[in-house]
């Protein structure tokens, strides 16, 4: 097996991994030959283009079993929680007890792209009257009446307030069919008001204390309904050690997009790194294994940054990402188009920044919450994304749109609007289904006309 | 009198009067798009047309827009940059069952309060709140009944409505019914005079919180049982559910309010007011009107 990056296909990846097994680098038992997935539904890994490289190798199979990591751990009497929409905070109270674990029904958005559309989940929301109009989590609500996509959770909770449309509107019909779902409130972000006490949350900006107070009381419900479901005590001991572990992750994957969105050649491609900073906000159900995963791939970063190895050249250019791609094959589209990303706002940044861990434990709980980017004004998630590009270094911005999702109707102009003002980059918005393939060639035009853009203006 | 426009019935009119300023509850009427919002795509034909309203208003002094949907929300970003007056979100929380939620919704009439003062009201005494709220002037008033002149009684849900609603409504009535039940005008507060003397802010704050059955909220079973009550009460042939182009919670709800309604729903989906529009409206109405004639 060769050293050199590269990008290859599932069938490649057929060919190297009896080698990749003989060497003895595939050591965890989760890890085999990713074509099985394709038998069990998974078509479009047929469409993507992979890293070569083992670090790599593990990380699609640890994303690719989780399924089976659930459905073992109910087997062992392990209870399930669904956290939903919040995207980072509930599972780091989920984790700090044994035998609880969590995961996000959410992702079952990704289902229609990984098995191109074949799972018959959008036929499904189709026919309970969730059709195109709404965003593709409307999947969710299929996964759930099929029950062949991931185990049932034994306890809902779902934040409520300053939500999207789309994904409020989808749960609450989940609980229309019987889904029974603990609602917890979190507000929309406000800016404090002159002589009003306010706290600094992760990530720089700040929210009233009224309102940190108020999420503080909203977590203390959702932690009684964990002991209550854990059969345990969450105290503050177990909680602040649940905040060490999931800052462990956090750091790994600071470490990471540091070193792959700072580095001249880019060592590792946009679609392992979207799936990286995805590990974050429930750690695939294991939080030990995410941080072994995530540790191999920040030593490839490494090696490969120390060798001058990557993908593209020090002229390709430098894109920064904002929303998640309903269909993941376009982040290969933007590197066959000539670029590459520096920077991605996948819209759970505040899943990544670090928990504060000199405060109450429900309380530095309650501040990331609050930080969640899509609780606060547009205007606050575009300073943001200001800060980051400026931080990585990027040159152009793309905002994908989610199809139906209520945010995106007018959040692209405001950060579009933010990003040109500040700092006179280019920015594209384009619109992103779960599968692609009919308009792959026009994106990939609108992709290379950015990277064209940015090159002319150096 | 100071005009302050407001988006929602669920912020509480008599607030506002109290502090010596006039509420408007404005009621958008469609067609009419405001340049910054005519052409986004997505946008709730509601908030288009709320925008558009409010920018509009060369009367209003301020702008109260209440959030119970993501899209007024992120409505109201658009209005802080391009209104000419103060704009104050009202955080209306989507929970209801908690005692927090009734404290998040009182503190947020005393944010509001300051807001006013800030555009020239005077923070009331108690007597002076309790002298506005006894006197019933902030009501919500329900014309759609007496508007209708057919002899097929309906019944309506959805949002509030929008001024162009009346297109329709004659639709209905050329078609031979009537809406005599408008599920989709907010009940108006009913208040104890004694709790009034006692306490006035406690009072207006719960029952306005109390009279908030709304399909935003988690859960929405308060509106369903709102709903109950209503067509229990009476001999209605049919539900129009009318709800507004890219309003995801109404949309998502109209499967689950067709298999629940004890009578048929039609479901009427309002876009843009064009002709072609209209006629859709129409052929839709007529043959709902043969399915519970």
């Amino acid at each position: 097996m060769t050293d050199l990056p590269s990008q290859i296909t599932l069938d490649q990846w057929e060919v190297l991994y009896p080698s990749l097994y003989r060497e003895g680098t595939v050591r965890p038992d989760y890890c085999g030959p990713l074509a099985r997935h394709v038998s069990e539904g998974d078509l479009r890994l047929n469409s993507l283009l992979f890293d070569n490289s083992p670090a790599a190798f593990r990380l699609w199979n640890f994303l690719l079993t989780e399924e089976d990591r659930l459905r073992e751990a109910r087997a062992r009497g392990v209870r399930i929680v669904g956290s939903m929409k919040d995207l980072g905070t509930i599972p780091v109270m989920a984790y700090c007890l044994d035998n609880l674990v969590a995961f996000y029904p959410d992702g079952a958005w990704w289902i229609p792209c990984i098995m191109e559309l074949k799972a018959g989940l959008l036929e499904i929301a189709d026919q309970l009257g969730v059709d195109e109009s709404f965003c593709p989590v409307r999947a969710m609500l299929g996964a759930f009446v099929t029950e062949a996509h991931f185990p049932i959770p034994d306890l809902l909770v779902c934040s409520a307030g300053a939500v999207c449309d789309d994904f409020s509107a989808i749960a609450q019909r989940l609980n229309g069919l019987g889904y029974s779902i603990l609602w917890w409130e979190v507000p929309h972000r406000r800016r404090p008001e002159a002589n009003e006490d306010y706290l600094e949350l992760p990530g720089g900006c700040t929210a009233p204390e009224s309102q940190v107070a108020l999420v503080r009381t909203e977590l203390q419900r959702v932690r009684s309904a964990l002991e209550d479901l854990a059969g345990q005590k969450l105290d503050e001991e177990h909680l602040s050690k649940g905040i060490q572990n999931a800052n462990r992750v956090r750091s790994k994957l600071r470490h990471l997009r540091t070193l792959v969105y700072g580095a001249e050649v880019c060592p590792i491609p946009s679609l392992e790194m979207l799936i990286a900073e995805m590990l974050a906000i429930h750690f695939c159900s294991d939080q030990g294994e995410t941080v072994a995963v995530l540790e191999d791939l920040v030593f490839l970063a490494q090696t490969r940054v120390e060798a001058g190895l990557g993908f593209g050249d020090e002229e390709t250019a430098r894109i920064f990402w904002v929303n998640p791609v309903a269909d993941l094959r376009i982040m290969n589209v933007l590197e066959q188009s000539g670029g590459r990303i520096c920077g991605t706002e996948y819209m759970f940044v505040h899943a990544l920044d670090p928990i504060p861990t000199n405060l109450d434990p429900i309380d530095a709980l309650a501040r990331t919450a609050l930080a969640d980017p899509m609780v606060g004004p547009s205007a606050d998630r575009a300073e943001r994304i200001c800060k980051d590009i400026q931080h990585f270094g990027a040159e152009a911005v793309v905002i994908s749109r989610i199809p139906g999702a209520s945010h995106c109707a007018l959040e692209g102009r405001v950060i579009g609007q933010t990003v040109q003002d500040r700092l006179g980059l280019p920015v594209l918005e384009i619109e992103i289904p779960p599968l692609t393939d009919a308009m792959s060639p026009a994106i990939r035009t609108r992709l290379e006309a950015l990277v064209e853009t940015v090159k002319e203006k150096r | 009198m100071n005009r302050i426009l407001c988006s929602s019935p669920y912020i509480p009119l008599h607030w506002i009067a109290a502090h010596c300023l006039k509420p408007h509850f404005a009621q958008p009427s469609e067609g009419c798009a405001h340049k910054c919002v005519s052409r986004v795509e997505g946008l709730c034909a509601y908030a288009r047309a709320w925008i558009s309203e409010a920018l509009m208003d060369e009367e209003a002094n301020g702008i109260v827009l209440a959030l119970t949907c993501d899209q007024m929300r992120r409505a109201f970003e658009v209005l802080c940059e391009q209104a000419r007056v103060p704009c104050f979100l009202f955080n209306i929380p989507a929970t209801w069952q908690t005692v927090q939620a009734r404290r998040l919704y009182r503190d947020e009439i005393r944010r509001l309060g300051r807001f006013l003062v800030v555009l020239g009201g005077c923070a009331p005494s108690k007597e002076v709140l309790a002298e506005q709220m006894l006197r019933q002037e902030c009501t919500i008033p329900s014309d759609n009944a007496l508007a209708q002149t057919g002899k097929i009684p309906l019944a309506m849900a959805g949002p509030h409505g929008m001024g162009g609603d009346s297109a329709w409504l004659d639709m209905i009535a050329e078609a031979g019914a009537r809406i005599q039940l408008d599920c989709s005008q907010p009940m108006n507060p009913v208040f104890d005079r004694r709790a009034i003397v006692q306490d006035p802010f406690s009072e207006l704050a719960d029952a306005c919180f109390d009279t908030i059955q709304d399909i935003f909220q988690r859960p929405n079973s308060g509106f369903y049982r709102k709903l109950d009550r209503a067509l229990r009460r009476s001999d209605i042939k049919g539900l129009i559910v009318r709800r507004y182009l890219w309003c995801d919670l109404w949309h998502a709800e109209i499967y689950r309010l067709k298999q629940w309604s004890p009578v048929p729903v039609l479901d009427l989906e309002i876009g843009d007011c064009t002709h072609d529009e209209r006629h859709r409206l129409a052929t839709r109405i007529q043959s709902f009107m043969e399915m519970v004639s």
